[in-house]
């Protein structure tokens, strides 16, 4: 069903930098227009979080089978300090992208979407990251903000991607 | 001026008549899509080449509508769990309707198939046959 992805690939460049609700997303689109399979995504964190003023590069895999699967989504690897995600890899932990759950009325700007908001509200009860997760159940918003900060500023797990070489 | 007819082309524009849809005021390239393929009600699924009999279309009882292959396709993953992919209800075919006339017994033989082991040895799938059917 790679002409689904053709489809999405075509409304996304009449759908972003004309809505408004999507103004957070730089880019969304295939790699290679070789290959519609794997896309890239640069976001900027939202408004009122930590993340707000940074980029961030997701890496979207789909499969053969999608849009009757999941489509794989990480950000890039020791980039996203985020309760749900795993700082080594970039890996997301997130309902919409878990086979379970997903249906195949979504499509990759559900996903970067559903992902941005998961960026402004951090989940607790299923963490990948458990220093974050133990602040965010402490409920010490103050702390958890600036260890996110500290990390997004070069703190010791390594560079993030708030520099933009593109 | 007078003008001599050498040869007429007929055209003919046809469309699925969908109950409860009126399509009146809709323009060309605002047509309905299919929620699993993105293509047009009137245009097949991918795996397809001709639309209209070939590619029905059928309407489940919640009014969400697909191409019958695409539903069929969803259907069968096991992740589905016999859920419409818009509204998440159990999905099952509108009685009463002409469009889905022809599909139900088509759909029955469908899926009494067999199918890869690795999905008929799946207790959810098995679940799903029976949920498919036309209440």
């Amino acid at each position: 069903m790679s002409q689904r992805l053709a489809k999405e690939y075509r409304a996304l460049s009449k759908t972003l930098g004309r809505d408004p609700e999507y103004a957070y997303i730089i880019s969304l689109a295939p790699v290679s227009e070789e290959n519609l399979r794997k896309w890239e995504s640069l976001i900027t964190g939202p408004p009122d979080t930590p993340y707000f003023g940074h980029e961030f590069t997701l890496q979207i895999e789909a499969s053969e089978a999608y849009p009757l699967e999941p489509p794989k989504v990480q950000f890039q690897a020791r980039c996203m300090p985020h309760c749900n995600v795993d700082f080594d890899s970039g890996r997301i932990c997130l309902s919409v992208l878990d086979a379970a759950h997903w249906t195949p009325a979504w499509d990759l700007l559900h996903v970067v979407h559903a992902i941005w908001l998961l960026l402004a509200s951090p989940e607790p009860d299923s963490p990948l990251d458990v220093d974050l997760a133990c602040l965010v159940r402490a409920g010490d918003r103050s702390a958890h903000n600036s260890l996110i900060a500290y990390y997004l500023n070069g703190g010791s797990r390594g560079h993030c991607g708030h520099v933009s070489e593109r | 001026m007078q003008l001599e007819f050498k040869k007429v082309y007929p055209v003919f524009s046809w469309s699925w008549d969908i109950p409860g849809d009126d399509d009146a005021d809709r323009e060309i390239g605002d047509e309905d899509l299919c929620g699993i393929c993105r293509v047009s009600y009137n245009g097949t699924c991918p795996g397809c080449k001709y639309p209209g009999d070939n590619c029905p279309l059928v309407i489940g009882e919640c009014n969400h509508n697909f191409h019958v292959h695409c539903i069929q396709q969803w259907l069968a993953t096991p992740t589905a769990k016999g859920l419409c992919p818009m509204c998440r209800q159990q999905f099952s075919l509108k009685r009463g309707v002409a469009i889905n006339e022809g599909q139900v017994e088509k759909l029955a033989n469908l899926l009494l198939q067999p199918r890869p082991a690795a999905l008929a040895a799946d207790d959810q799938d098995m679940m799903m046959d029976q949920e498919f059917a036309v209440r």
